[in-house]
């Protein structure tokens, strides 16, 4: 165990990834990227202004009736008009909002602080627990959440603080169901489990760990509460069990609305558009919130003018000089970039001229770190570079076809048809509830218009071809009835279905043991010799390309270094980056051919 | 087994509920058959499987993460499995630590790094202001982390950097016995060099234990003394790494050897 090779091996990628690494943008300003959210903030904090100063902003006493200014329309005086009382209707707006808020406040406020609590504490003792309070929360919310405020009322007598504590009862139930499933999703993770380890408390796990995840579930529905909480004070306004009589509430002024709207339209137009913006408003903040707060979503930020369209491959860039695009090739991309928008809204390329071409028959292995921007390069070919990314540039040319700017149900038919995919983790790419052998056939059926019977008979060929026995029966089994390397084997024979000229296959053994590996890898060998198919293998292990590929392309940080056959790269490879990934494989394993013993 | 074992696991038995019947009796799975071995002080043991063979399962046993039903686990004299579940004292936390397989994953990610590695160290070490501040610093010296990284959240570092966060969180309070979980699969092969060289750097100054759980032999043979090879749950072979690798003694073990791409020399 010698330490020479450490001292050797400089930081080759990470120090270079690290520089790139931008600070992502405080939750704040990723709030505020988005207009939606911007004006229903806006809306929301107008209120509350309005709400806590009403007595000073609103233009007259809300309850200073005046018979001889009876349902007057927009005027000078009167910027909303008046009631049927001649009340001033904008005045009794504003007050309005100082009791839909209160609502908002008496029903949200200690729903979080009842409901959150108990569903960090049954979630994580689980057991008993767990199962009596929630059966208890079960049988609380088959009961209509108006009929609790009624009982309230009947009891403690009318009043909204009475109301919204029967509707806070209800909201509780759903912040503890809520934060229970929250609590039940972040527990197994490994910072949890990092956490117990380190011995510390239940309650510091809580607090500290789990609920700071789990804030952003609960501003979303704390936020659609509150929506929700002014449409019920308003309902029970109206039907005069809210707020005492005569008291400004939007609720009570549609109801007071009821007998003189078709003399006075504005009578029911004012409050009706505060409770629809308000809690509208509210919803949106919901989904600004749920944004802001998934920091993998790139919020981009506006910018005037529009975003110009993919630019045309430029003609100066430099050719790899390996890249004979021969007509002849099966793929063959010539200067393709593929480009993101970054926070600060310019593009980054992260891919950036690559040429490379696959000719008939070839297993072509493009190797490279996370970063490298080998996985978006057959996102660019399948057409899938996820929005807002774009293909910046360049052309892709599948047996004589460009595929760059083709129309989405153009690619839709090449992919699958003309191009097989194998991904990393077989399990996630097969839908649990589908049969294997139904989605295998999916494709055939639909692109080849042949019949179900025939393309069944076609997915159990092809099964038995990879090696899974049995292979008639196994088409009605679902993917969990199936080990790793049998599904990666599916995987592989539903990719080849449509006899593809080309099979993508992304890290196709990354997720599986060395001895499946070791089988997968062998199959793809035997089904280029029987098929004469091209294949593309993406994989970050040079030890692999070195046992399947014919030629290698070996890419960093979105560039393509270095390209030759896989005898000539490790060999003599040429670029120092190429070296310093051989370097890393050997000295995780231990010098090259000391195994062979 | 000499006095120089700091940990020592005998016959150990796992097996997890694979399920419920309708009236609530649980239904068992066995996942570790009797398994034996022990760890030198300052050494590495490697432990290995593939998927489903119980290593993991082991890794959580001696974490105490999960209950055992037979079989006793030693560290340090003390009898570990004579404690009852969920009751763990703070000096064996303290003692044993772990370092996960995906490090995006272990870090809380609405912490910042520095206070990750800082909380750990104030818990059980009951530091405050710069005393602590020293402390953390010179933890994220040790394990070669920038200090000014440690004003960032975890998604804001690369997976080497996140790793680092992690194994100077597991360091805080100079533990006797690390465990590493696949601790290096999820990181990119030149990463994972630099990682493996910390990891053999940290053993040399700090005299630490190892338990290395891994599917990748080629890292196993490069960096454990000795090695346990699972195959549902029991072991295959054990033995020093020198005599697993080249004179094994089951099939299983030799499928798994011919099973490693390798890369060739530059010379051949």
């Amino acid at each position: 165990m010698s330490d020479q090779a450490t001292n050797t091996l400089q930081a080759p990628l990470e120090t270079a990834l690290a520089d790139t690494q931008q600070k992502r943008p405080a939750f704040l300003a990723r709030l505020l990227a988005q207009p939606s959210t911007v004006l229903a903030l806006f809306w929301v904090l107008l209120l509350v202004v309005v709400a806590i100063f009403a007595q000073y902003v609103s233009p007259y006493d809300p309850n200073a009736s005046s018979v001889m200014r009876r349902l007057q329309g927009l005027s000078q005086e009167n910027l909303l008009g008046t009631d049927d009382l001649g009340r001033d209707l904008l005045s009794r707006a504003m007050w309005g909002a100082r009791v839909a808020l209160l609502a908002v406040t008496q029903a949200v406020l200690p729903a979080m602080l009842v409901g959150v609590p108990i569903g960090l504490f049954v979630a994580y003792r689980g057991g008993w627990w767990d199962r009596v309070v929630m059966r208890l929360v079960e049988v609380e919310q088959a009961i209509p959440m108006l009929l609790f405020a009624f009982t309230f009322i009947a009891i403690f007598g009318r009043g909204l603080t009475n109301a919204m504590l029967a509707v806070s009862l209800g909201f509780a139930m759903s912040y503890l169901r809520l934060t229970r499933a929250v609590v039940l999703a972040e527990r197994p993770k490994a910072y949890v489990q990092a956490a117990e380890i380190q011995g510390y408390s239940t309650l510091r796990i809580l607090f500290r760990h789990i609920l700071p995840n789990a804030i952003g579930p609960i501003a979303v529905q704390t936020s659609i509460l509150a929506g929700v909480a002014i449409l019920i004070e308003a309902m029970l306004s109206f039907l005069g069990l809210g707020v005492s009589t005569g008291s400004p509430s939007w609720g009570a002024m549609l109801d007071d609305a009821r007998r003189f709207q078709i003399q006075q339209p504005l009578l029911s137009l004012v409050p009706g558009a505060a409770i629809t913006l308000t809690v509208l408003s509210f919803n949106l903040l919901g989904d600004g919130f749920r944004d802001a707060f998934n920091s993998d979503l790139i919020i981009p930020k506006r910018k005037k003018g529009s975003i110009p369209a993919a630019v045309a491959p430029e003609p100066d860039a430099p050719l790899t000089q390996n890249s004979t695009a021969t007509s002849d090739a099966v793929l063959a991309l010539n200067n393709v970039s593929v480009e993101f928008p970054s926070y600060s809204g310019s593009f980054q390329r992260v891919v950036s001229n690559i040429s490379f071409s696959i000719a008939p028959g070839e297993i072509y292995g493009l190797v490279g770190e996370s970063g490298s921007g080998k996985s978006m390069t057959t996102s660019a070919i399948l057409g899938q570079v996820p929005k807002p990314g774009r293909i910046a540039g360049g052309s892709i040319v599948l047996a004589g076809r460009q595929l760059v700017g083709l129309p989405e149900r153009q690619m839709s038919r090449i992919r699958g048809r003309e191009i097989g995919a194998v991904f990393q983790d077989p399990m996630m790419a097969l839908s649990p509830v589908h049969k294997v052998g139904d989605q295998m056939i999916e494709g055939l059926v639909r692109h080849e218009g042949i019949s179900r019977k025939q393309a069944l008979a076609r997915a159990a060929e092809l099964l038995d071809l990879v090696g899974v026995t049995d292979a008639r029966n196994r088409l009605d089994d679902y993917p969990h009835q199936f080990s790793g390397g049998m599904a990666q084997r599916a995987m592989v024979a539903a990719a080849l279905i449509c006899k593809p000229k080309l099979l993508i296959a992304d890290e196709p053994t990354t997720a599986l043991d060395v001895t499946v590996q070791k089988q997968v890898l062998e199959l793809l060998l035997q089904l280029r010799g029987t098929l004469g198919m091209s294949v593309l293998f993406i994989t970050h292990d040079l030890a692999v390309v070195a046992q399947l590929c014919d030629r290698v392309g070996v890419m960093k940080l979105g560039e393509l270094v270095e390209e030759g056959t896989t005898a000539q790269l490790f060999a003599n490879p040429e670029h120092p980056y190429t070296r310093q990934l051989m370097l890393a494989r050997e000295m995780l394993d231990g010098p090259a051919g000391k195994s062979a013993s | 087994m000499s006095t120089s074992d700091i940990l020592r696991v005998e016959d150990l038995r796992i097996r997890y509920e694979k399920g419920r019947s309708i009236w609530g009796i649980p239904r068992y799975g066995d996942v570790v058959h009797g398994v034996s071995f022990s760890v030198k002080q300052g050494e590495t043991f490697g432990l290995v499987g593939e998927s489903g063979s119980g290593k993991s399962t082991i890794g959580k046993a001696i974490l105490r993460q999960i209950p055992v039903i037979g079989g006793t686990i030693t560290f340090d004299g003390q009898r570990v499995t004579d404690w009852p579940d969920g009751r763990t004292p703070l000096s064996y936390r303290r003692a044993v630590q772990v370092v996960f397989q995906s490090p995006r994953l272990s870090l809380n990610a609405r912490m910042l790094a520095r206070d990750t590695v800082a909380e750990a160290v104030a818990f059980h070490l009951g530091y405050k202001g710069s005393q602590l501040d020293g402390h953390v610093a010179q933890l994220f010296d040790d394990v070669g982390l920038p200090r000014h990284f440690g004003e960032r959240y975890p998604d804001e570092l690369s997976g080497g950097q996140q790793q680092r966060v992690a194994i100077a969180r597991a360091l805080a309070c100079d533990p006797k016995l690390v465990i590493c979980d696949e601790a290096v699969s999820a990181l990119d092969v030149s990463t994972q060099a630099q990682v493996i060289a910390l990891l053999r750097r940290l053993q040399q100054e700090r005299g630490l234990s190892y338990v290395f759980i891994s599917h990748d032999l080629g890292v196993v043979r490069n960096l454990c003394h000795s090695v346990g090879v699972l195959q549902h749950g029991r072991f295959t072979d054990l033995g020093s790494t020198q005599k697993v690798f080249e004179r094994p003694k089951s099939q299983y073990t030799r499928d798994l050897l011919s099973a490693i791409p390798r890369v060739p020399g530059k010379a051949a």
